[in-house]
């Protein structure tokens, strides 16, 4: 399967309801998975990178953000998004991530900041563990009670 | 509260200071004083000088006595809070000369329980914080530099309206004080003649439904000149004396901001945004005007719109499509 085959199996997956696609083909395997999927607008106007929901109130109005959410094996513990905003992993661009996966972190400790409307505001981890997955990437657009971090508590 | 408040007034030279206000102007003997304060003659001689170095006007009259001239124009806290009419902000306010940034110690001090509407003031900051990293211009003796300490009982998602809240609170203190046409730039800036004259960075701690403190901090150029600030900031930063021509009392005008902030957190802990909405719009620069806005993940722009109820800026864009920016940094394109 070449670059081009691959890239049209994307746009096609983009363009519909599919989040993820395995195709199998002269031995060769390919797996694709869109990892967020778009955001659908509820209002007229539309919902781009950075924005809220058109003239819909923010989601917020809608409850938490319920796509996207991790199987989670009984005891491991979601760090959500408390409101719409920017997702950034480390304080400023030229410092380091708060966290890595592996990274253990305290109660209290900063594990990220979510930015709307130039407020920052550092999230911290409400129980002491290791994170286990990072569920967005840097400067990702977050919905509010979207998850960003899966943490294996400590005892 | 037992933080480290390095030119804090000790209880001593605070009564000495009460004494001597009362009489400004009027030379007062040194035994008076002594036998008013019940301490000995040294020991006011003592206080006089602790009163100088923090910046006081005390002259001494030989075999007379001391006569109090003035205060200086600091924002130490027992000037500051002279006459304050605040409820909550400013009942707490500690004052360092010098420091890397006033919202850095007062995060920390509202992880350590700071009271609601502490204000940390600095005469000159080293490191003072824009957001992201960036830098705030923060020279000596000249403007204002401080974050407040608020605690709300509010939804998180409520919280980047204070940004809001806190310009438009700003710009009315500063625009009636010093008659100038200013104007806020979303959401965070204040203008005048194309440049900026104040900014806002609010930073905030949070678990998904309870807020744990939440800092505001305020840069306001008050009497810096042209020449205190570095180059690459001359063509777009300004102050009010740069405006105005006049020399402006620091600690009045701070006092003023104190007291509008104070009035407007009340009502809007009360009434929310709603009311700050309409006078945010009143005195926006942005809207009606286009725009650029560079977002975290890319470039947008188009017409500002409106402010909507969540203080969002709405922006139509050239292909018509209508959307609602939350974060990004606003270029205000010229007129054409």
């Amino acid at each position: 399967m070449n670059l081009k085959e691959i890239k049209e199996l994307i746009e096609m997956i983009r363009g519909s309801e599919i989040s993820e696609i395995e195709v199998e083909r002269e031995g060769s395997r390919i797996r694709i998975r869109i990892g967020q999927k778009p955001v659908v607008s509820q209002g007229p106007a539309p919902l781009v990178p950075g924005t809220a929901a058109g003239s819909e109130p923010a989601a917020s109005a809608a409850g938490p953000a319920e796509a996207a959410l991790p199987e989670l094996v009984p005891g491991q513990v979601v760090i959500a998004s408390p409101m719409v905003g920017t997702f950034y992993r480390s304080p400023s661009p030229e410092l380091p991530p708060f966290v890595e996966v592996g990274s253990s972190v305290e109660t209290g400790q900063t594990v990220c900041i979510i930015e709307a409307m130039k407020i920052m505001n550092e999230i911290e981890a409400e129980r002491t563990g290791s994170v286990l997955r990072i569920l967005k990437e840097d400067k990702d657009p977050v919905e509010y009670g979207e998850p960003l971090f899966i943490l294996e508590p400590l005892p | 509260m037992s933080i480290n408040q390095s030119d804090a007034l000790d209880s001593g030279a605070a009564d000495l200071l009460a004494l001597m206000r009362s009489e400004t102007g009027r030379v007062v003997s040194g035994a008076s004083l002594s036998r008013e304060l019940g301490v000995s003659r040294t020991a006011v001689w003592k206080r006089v000088n602790r009163l100088r170095a923090l910046g006081y006007r005390i002259e001494s009259a030989q075999s007379a006595g001391y006569r109090f001239v003035g205060a200086p124009d600091t924002p130490l806290a027992q000037e500051v809070q002279l006459d304050l009419a605040t409820e909550v902000i400013g009942r707490e306010v500690c004052y360092r000369p010098s420091i890397d940034s006033t919202n850095v110690l007062a995060v920390e001090m509202a992880r350590n329980g700071a009271a609601e509407g502490t204000v940390i003031v600095a005469d000159t900051q080293s490191r003072g914080r824009g957001r992201l990293g960036r830098s705030w211009v923060s020279p000596p003796g000249c403007n204002l530099y401080f974050s407040v300490v608020l605690r709300p009982s509010m939804v998180p998602a409520a919280i980047p309206q204070i940004t809001l809240m806190t310009a438009v609170s700003l710009c009315g203190v500063l625009s009636e004080a010093a008659a100038l046409p200013i104007r806020i730039k979303w959401p965070n800036d204040l203008w005048v003649g194309g440049r900026k004259v104040a900014g806002i960075l609010t930073e905030m701690s949070s678990e998904m439904d309870r807020i744990r403190h939440v800092v505001v901090g305020i840069g306001v150029n008050v009497n810096v000149a042209g020449d205190g600030l570095p180059e690459d900031l001359q063509r777009t930063a300004t102050s009010l004396t740069l405006e105005t021509g006049t020399h402006w009392q620091r600690v009045s005008l701070f006092r003023g901001l104190l007291q509008a902030l104070d009035r407007d957190y009340a009502s809007f802990c009360q009434a929310g945004f709603a009311p700050f909405r309409s006078r945010f719009i009143e005195r926006s620069m942005t809207l009606g005007r286009r725009i650029r806005v560079q977002m975290p993940e890319g470039e947008t722009g188009g017409l500002a719109l409106d402010i909507t109820e969540q203080g969002a800026l709405r922006i139509r864009r050239d292909d018509g499509s209508v959307v609602d920016v939350l974060s990004g940094d606003v270029t205000v394109l010229p007129e054409i």
